[in-house]
């Protein structure tokens, strides 16, 4: 299976915990995501997820003008983005958990 | 992330590289914000469907963000993060907004249809852009000659003489409009679609612009060219130039007056009455209808009312009164006895010699 898509499932997860260590921009969280293990995540999804996130109102966002280039869009997570973070967190665990013990049935090392 | 693999972009200097790569040094930083700009455009364009709220939300930020990618590795954002196209679909599906819907075919409804080809060729466009970036710096040379292609409709169409002064003050306008509206995009629709309807204009018009050009150019050696060089079609020439008047004189040497001529083919030689123009038609009877000048144009040489035509002030030459007779040639054979030597300057008769003896200027506008 490709790594691409399992990413897409969990992204709305990775992204939520990424921005609640700290607040990020659109490039930051990519960076970030790439240096905690997910390689294949695409630039664009992560954008498009940082923006479908705050459209729930799971994210805040604002704009940090900058003197001699464009400006920047930080997001950070409010209350509700915690509280789904916590609620995807144990779907995503218990899911993990069902699946390691299909595959440990199976002879598989996890 | 794999920093190897990401800094082979920069150490990578190799000429199958070259235009991928972004010039270093103090013009990097340029180069990269324009590569950054028209990649953000491209992008929005394939975002245009979108309410333009959420256009810009989706892209807000996106400067900075993919500046700063382009920076880590110099190479251009094409490479990196491949088609615009592809991207906004990626962007748009990551943040569950419909994809974009394919341009409509022909049974689709008007404005819409439009509207949809317009933003999708303004898409393709900004990533032609991206995928050929050498594009751009031809951009200053299109915009000239863009100027210089309108200038010359505009000469053309409103008959100045023109040809040269309009095309260059074309020029420099397009060139400075080009400068003006690089800083400002994107553009908005209104605005980028006339411009598109501009430059199509003009991309139409360089063709026949040059080859008019040229074919002025090589008319001076190439005797083909000037055959078809013929401002007034009814004209005819003399030694390169249009013969505005004729004068004749019989074989004894004497002033003709009321002289018509054929050519071969029987066609009246004719002057065209516009070769009279000497910055005024003054002084000369003009038709009341389209004001030019009611004289015979058949009947040599010209002459109306109150003007001696073999003593014309504007004319460079003034025939003499009498020529030496033709050698060979009995004057008694042609000219009768009434002739005079010295005809009178101001005599409407026909000459003697003529063959027709009732000749009467007639007219033939």
């Amino acid at each position: 299976m490709e790594g691409t898509q399992l990413v897409k499932g969990v992204l709305d997860l990775a992204v939520l915990a990424v921005v609640a260590r700290e607040d990020g921009y659109g490039y930051d969280v990519v960076r970030r995501l790439r240096s905690a293990g997910l390689d294949e995540v695409g630039d664009a999804s992560v954008y498009g997820t940082l923006r479908r996130l705050y459209s729930a109102g799971a994210l805040t966002s604002y704009v940090v003008p900058s003197d001699e280039g464009p400006h920047r869009k930080y997001y950070g997570i409010n209350a509700q983005g915690r509280h789904l973070l916590e609620t995807e967190g144990k779907t995503w665990a218990a899911f993990a958990a069902t699946m390691d013990g299909l595959l440990e049935q199976a002879g598989v090392q996890s | 992330m794999n920093d190897t693999e990401a800094m082979g972009g920069t150490t990578n200097g190799g000429s199958a590289a070259a235009t991928q790569v972004l010039p270093a040094g103090a013009e990097s930083a340029q180069a990269r914000a324009a590569d950054v700009r028209a990649y953000v455009t491209a992008v929005r364009s394939w975002l245009s469907d979108l309410p333009s709220d959420e256009v810009e939300d989706l892209t807000a930020g996106m400067e900075a963000d993919l500046d700063e990618r382009a920076a880590e590795t110099g190479e251009r954002l094409g490479v990196l993060l491949g088609e615009p196209e592809a991207y906004a679909a990626e962007l748009r599906a990551a943040a569950g907004l419909a994809p974009r819907a394919p341009v409509v075919g022909a049974g689709a409804t008007g404005p819409g249809l439009v509207e949809t080809m317009v933003t999708s060729l303004g898409a393709r466009g900004d990533g032609i852009l991206v995928r050929w970036p050498w594009l751009r710096e031809l951009r200053p040379t299109w915009w000239l000659a863009r100027g210089a292609a309108l200038g010359w409709l505009l000469s053309m169409w409103t008959g100045t003489g023109r040809t040269v002064l309009l095309p260059m003050l074309g020029a420099v306008l397009s060139f400075w409009l080009g400068l003006t509206l690089r800083r400002r995009e994107p553009l908005r629709p209104a605005v980028w679609t006339s411009l598109a309807v501009a430059n199509v204009i003009a991309a139409l018009a360089v063709l026949p612009m040059v080859s008019t050009y040229t074919q002025s150019y090589l008319g001076s050696d190439n005797e083909y060219m000037s055959e078809g060089y013929a401002p007034y079609p009814e004209s005819i020439t003399a030694n390169g130039e249009e013969v505005r008047n004729l004068f004749a004189y019989d074989a004894s040497g004497n002033r003709l007056d009321g002289v018509r001529l054929f050519d071969q083919a029987g066609r009246t030689v004719v002057i065209d009455t516009n070769l009279l123009f000497d910055g005024t038609f003054e002084g000369i009877p003009t038709r009341p209808d389209d004001g030019m000048p009611d004289v015979a144009r058949d009947v040599f040489p010209l002459r109306w009312a109150g003007h001696d035509a073999w003593a014309d002030p504007r004319m460079p030459w003034t025939p003499p009164l009498v020529l030496a007779p033709v050698p060979g040639v009995a004057p008694s054979t042609a000219v009768s006895p009434t002739s005079s030597p010295t005809p009178s300057p101001t005599t409407s008769q026909i000459a003697s010699s003529s063959p027709s003896p009732t000749v009467t200027p007639s007219p033939t506008p």
